[in-house]
């Protein structure tokens, strides 16, 4: 049973819970970090500010909808700089507009899933991420190169 | 008598109303809508005047005037029977024909003919119908014919001698009511069209404002109900051991009311959205409609045994989502307002002999009262309890939006307990 640091960025304090208590199902992470606007977010994953001591993520879970920076603006600064771009980048959001979709990949994201509506289908999605990404596939190490 | 007058009306419109530039409803699509009206009026009613005229030019050897009123008449009869020319010269045809006419009537009638009042109608004709930067063109070239007149009048230019006799000034004083009144509509005409071009703009703006806001307020409601409904769900799962009966009772209605309001937001969405789809026109099979539809409801309709039967139906040129939300929901309902332990029968048949579609999709049912014939195409109208019939209320809204969007209309014909038969019309174009 591999496990992973995983950092979810959202917004919403209702989608938080409901996103850690799915990942918590089959305590596949041991390590779950939260940042609640894109600003966070960035400072998490170039360990700045109050984050300096962190380490940095094997996964992200980004939100398009976000305040001060939004998830598309947060995607295109990791996957430019060359100490985070390595790190795969999920885009998790409510969002299924086209233009999202497309800007999201554009940017480089490694893959984008509209979050289902239905609570069941909700569950389904988180856990296939983790078997996906977190038991099939291999990450790169957690390591700065 | 009736269907003469609408294959005459019809083609004139096919002739005169094709301008794609006039988006309907502009102040543009009226204007031509009221020269092809015209059209329709001159040809019949002119014939009052033109048989007495052409007797009278005939017995007083007024063989130009006979040979204009025929060519004018006949250039109405090009007008309304045949293709081609744009509607600004088809326009410009009409009123300088009746102006060729005035003239003529002056010259060869003199000032005490219907010269004077051609010119007139001519003019109020032209403000109508033709677009207002051309609006005080008229005017003038009213004063130019009524000085032009005062000339041939005063240097006995005309051919006729008794024309001659009139006294040049008298005409100038008579003619200056002429220059008067036109100056005046032209100025007023134009500002009368301003006005219901200004409306009309306001309204269109107003329209695409709120099915904007129903858009946008439909999205950004789906979010918190998406936080009710799943954090209930979370409750009931997690909780279940520690809540007695009662609690689950009161979870469940919870549950049930997020997911009807979230119906109910769906729907308007859809209900919003559908004027979006409006851009592409392709060639629809609409036997293949109605096969997918078939597919999809595929469990839904052996659970109760229906079958659909359909005439061999056309393939059409038309905007493909809209007519296949129509098609759905008509044939959604009556699979739905079936009576219990009847199967759903339900027939599709077309005729196109006129240059209209007409669609008929028929049930046997349980019917509509006649009272509600109306009532059922509002949004949200329903005639049963939830509990006895799903939906919101707002499938056949959507359909009457969407016919009357694509230009044509929807009915229903039914009798209550025996089953009902909904129409719906789409112009051939």
């Amino acid at each position: 049973m591999k496990s992973a640091h995983i950092l979810l960025v959202e917004d919403n304090d209702g989608d938080i819970m409901l996103t850690t208590e799915a990942l918590q199902e089959r305590k596949l992470i041991n390590r779950l970090s939260i940042a609640k606007n894109g600003k966070e977010a960035l400072d998490f994953v170039f360990q700045q500010g109050k984050y300096a001591d962190e380490s940095l993520p094997d996964l992200i879970l980004l939100d398009v909808n976000l305040p001060l920076k939004n998830g598309h603006e947060v995607l295109k600064i990791i996957k430019n700089d060359e100490r985070t771009k390595k790190i795969p980048v999920i885009m998790l959001t409510t969002s299924s507009a086209k233009r999202d979709i497309e800007l999201s990949y554009q940017n480089h994201a490694n893959c984008y899933i509209t979050k289902p509506v239905e609570m069941d289908a909700f569950l389904a999605a988180i856990n296939t991420i983790e078997d996906f990404w977190i038991q099939l596939v291999k990450l790169p190490s957690a390591e700065p190169s | 008598m009736k269907s003469f007058f609408e294959a005459y009306r019809n083609a004139i419109y096919r002739h005169n109303l094709a301008d794609s530039d006039a988006v309907s409803g502009s102040v543009t699509y009226w204007r031509n809508l009221l020269f092809a009206n015209t059209l329709i009026y001159v040809i019949p009613f002119s014939l009052i005047a033109l048989l007495p005229s052409i007797v009278f030019c005939l017995n007083n050897r007024l063989y130009l005037l006979a040979g204009i009123d025929f060519v004018a008449f006949g250039l109405c009869l090009y007008l309304a029977f045949f293709p081609g020319l744009s509607v600004l010269v088809r326009k410009l045809i009409l009123i300088l024909s009746t102006y060729a006419i005035a003239l003529v009537m002056l010259i060869h009638v003199g000032a005490e003919g219907p010269g004077l009042l051609f010119i007139y109608a001519s003019t109020v004709f032209a403000l109508l119908i033709l677009p207002r930067t051309f609006a005080y063109h008229w005017s003038w070239l009213n004063i130019v014919i009524c000085l032009g007149f005062a000339g041939i009048l005063h240097y006995d230019l005309s051919p006729v001698d008794d024309v001659n006799q009139f006294d040049a000034g008298i005409w100038l004083l008579i003619s200056s009511n002429l220059m008067f009144l036109s100056l005046l509509c032209s100025a007023l005409i134009p500002k009368l069209f301003d006005g219901l071009a200004e409306t009309v703009d306001k309204l269109e703006s107003k329209n695409s404002e709120l099915e904007r806001f129903t858009y946008v307020a439909s999205h950004d409601l789906q979010e918190p109900l998406r936080m009710v409904t799943s954090f209930l769900k979370q409750l009931e799962k997690k909780y279940a051991g520690q809540l007695d009966a009662k609690a689950h009772q009161y979870i469940h209605f919870a549950v049930d009311g997020a997911e009807r309001m979230k119906w109910i937001i769906q729907d308007l969405l859809e209900y919003a959205r559908s004027d979006q789809d409006y851009k592409s026109l392709e060639r629809v099979d609409i036997n293949e409609l109605v096969e997918d539809f078939r597919l999809s409801r595929k469990k839904q309709m052996s659970s109760v045994g229906a079958n659909i039967i359909s005439d061999p139906l056309p393939i059409l040129h038309i905007n493909k989502t809209p007519f296949s939300q129509i098609l759905n929901n008509l044939l959604d309902n009556a699979l739905k307002y079936s009576k219990k332990n009847v199967a759903p029968n339900i027939r599709i048949r077309v005729s196109g002999e006129r240059d209209f579609w007409e669609f008929c999709v028929e049930d046997n049912g349980i019917g509509i009262e006649s009272d509600y014939f109306d009532k059922i195409f509002e949004i949200f109208q329903r005639l049963h309890a939830r509990n006895d019939y799903s939906g919101t209320g707002i499938g056949l809204a959507i359909v009457k939006k969407n016919v009357e969007l694509l230009g044509g209309q929807v009915w229903v014909e039914s009798v209550l307990g025996e089953g009902s038969r909904f129409y719906f019309t789409l112009p051939k174009s």
